[in-house]
């Protein structure tokens, strides 16, 4: 099994990234009944933060980096 | 942009391998005040001089090409041209083969070859393998050069490749110029859950190599103190070969290959190919095809999730099913083991045990008798009363019971007691008769 619960996914790539790790773990192979079907809520929610973050998301220039002050370290 | 040749390798001041026979003949005859030459002498010393020149025999000249004429053997004479100079070239059939772009009276050219002199009519002469046509010849010649260069040095080999979904994308490009817009345009509409950090940098003049490759510097600088990035793109719109310039620098393409994050080159139009997308992880013909390389498309994902969701209810589905067959099985399985049923059946065992038991006792007990048997009679047979049977006695003294087996053990008189094989009787010796002397035993005796 994954990690478990390690906090809401921030990203759109790590919600997508658990939304695939769900689907293997439960078309993988038998799961007890109770965890197939908290797999299977997971996923779902997973599936919808997705669509949600490409719904919701701003693009933006988060950070520019100028040469005057844009050296970091 | 020359190699080494023969001469460097021997080190300068040295004629060469190939002495001429001119400095033979000045040899022979060192005190001759009027020293004169042969004619091929002196042209062979000065074909030497050519052949071991640093420069003559690996030289890119400029020119104009003219007088342009194709031998009936194949190969191709011309006369490069630059104001009043001029120089006779021939190209042999050989090199004629191996070019591929035209070579046209009247254009320029950068020609590649080496010089050296004809001899029968003592003229110089470039001997071309390499017509490179046009105005850009040059810049070419050195595009070329240093494209070798670096792909001997093996930078153009590496390719990394990217992550499908970017998290942090680096930009390096103009902060003025259409080509950031484009970019932001394709991401809107693609894939907006990406963050973007910019290194601005001037992207054409002179100053623009050293920009983007501090501006490649920041990004990786970023990338290892404050947020990974997932990738690199160095974006500029077309432009003339003079403002791609900065692309064909040496020190740009260094500064890609050595980006800790996977570069993506987008310079120009997509004939523009730069030393900068050789050293690309990723080259892109535009910078809006860069935008569609690096991020997917919002549609197709939100289609993936859905079929996902529908792969995860069709296993949930086949799960349910699953356990709701391992019920039905589950309690077929425990009506075949309900404890009355088991208990019927562990009788039955039980008894055809128990059969098996006894008939397996009996047959011991029946040869265990068979045998006891047997041996009763071996021991009958071996026993004394047998041989009473068959008329023998046995005589004893009836006082002590002791076996009497020799006359000699008694005198008359004496009263001795007789066992029969049915009884037994005492009586009185009246004669004795004793052993004669050549009996086995008696002679045993007297030895």
């Amino acid at each position: 099994m994954s990690t478990e619960e390690p906090g809401a996914p921030a990203t759109f790539e790590e919600a997508y990234e658990r939304l695939r790790a769900s689907i293997a773990e439960l078309e993988g192979g038998p799961l007890p009944l109770e965890a197939a079907i908290a797999r299977y809520e997971e996923g779902m929610r997973l599936a919808q933060l997705c669509n949600e973050i490409l719904d919701k998301a701003e693009l933006r220039i988060q950070h520019v980096l100028r040469e005057a002050d844009g050296e970091v370290g | 942009m020359r190699a080494p040749t023969d001469w460097m390798r021997e080190g300068p001041g040295s004629v060469g391998g190939m002495r001429g026979t001119a400095s033979v003949a000045r040899a022979a005859q060192p005190a001759l005040a009027a020293h004169y030459f042969r004619v091929r002498e002196l042209v062979a010393y000065i074909r030497d001089l050519f052949a071991t020149d640093p420069i003559l025999p690996d030289v890119w000249v400029s020119g104009e090409i003219s007088e342009l004429t194709h031998s009936a053997a194949g190969h191709v004479y011309f006369t490069l041209r630059d104001g009043d100079s001029r120089i006779p070239a021939v190209m042999f059939r050989t090199a004629v083969r191996r070019q591929t772009l035209p070579v046209v009276a009247g254009h320029s050219a950068l020609v590649h070859g080496s010089v050296g002199i004809y001899d029968q009519r003592s003229i110089f002469q470039l001997v071309a393998d390499v017509v490179l046509p046009g105005d850009t010849g040059l810049l070419r010649a050195q595009f070329e050069a240093l494209r070798i260069k670096l792909e001997q040095e093996g930078l153009f080999t590496r390719k990394r490749p990217l992550p499908r979904i970017p998290q942090r994308i680096g930009l390096v490009t103009s902060e003025t110029g259409a080509v950031l817009q484009d970019m932001l345009k394709v991401w809107q509409r693609r894939f907006r859950a990406i963050e973007l950090v910019l290194a601005p940098a001037a992207m054409q003049g002179e100053d623009a190599p050293r920009q983007v490759v501090a501006a490649l510097r920041r990004l990786n600088e970023f990338h290892l103190v404050v947020g990974a990035l997932d990738v690199i793109i160095v974006a500029r719109g077309g432009g003339s070969p003079d403002e791609l310039a900065a692309f064909n620098d040496e020190r740009v393409a260094r500064a890609i290959f050595a980006s800790m994050v996977p570069v993506v080159s987008a310079i120009g139009h997509e004939v523009d190919v730069t030393i900068a997308d050789y050293a690309a992880d990723v080259r892109a013909p535009t910078p809006s095809a860069a935008a569609e390389v690096v991020a997917p498309d919002a549609a197709e994902l939100r289609r993936e999730i859905q079929q996902m969701v529908d792969r995860m209810r069709n296993a949930l589905r086949r799960q349910l099913v699953m356990a709701r067959e391992a019920v039905v099985s589950g309690s077929q399985r425990l009506e075949r083991h309900a404890p009355l049923q088991l208990m019927v059946e562990r009788r039955r065992a039980v008894d055809e045990l128990a059969g098996r038991g006894t008939r397996a006792i009996r047959a011991v007990v029946g040869l265990a008798q068979s045998r006891v048997e047997a041996a009763r009679a071996q021991v009958a047979a071996l026993s004394p009363e047998t041989t009473l049977a068959r008329g023998y006695a046995i005589c004893s003294r009836p006082e002590d019971g002791s076996v009497l087996t020799d006359a000699a053990q008694l005198n008359r008189g004496d009263r001795l007691a007789v066992r029969f094989a049915r009884g037994r009787v005492v009586g009185e010796v009246l004669e004795r008769e004793e052993a004669t002397s050549d009996s086995p035993r008696e002679k045993a005796n007297v030895d």
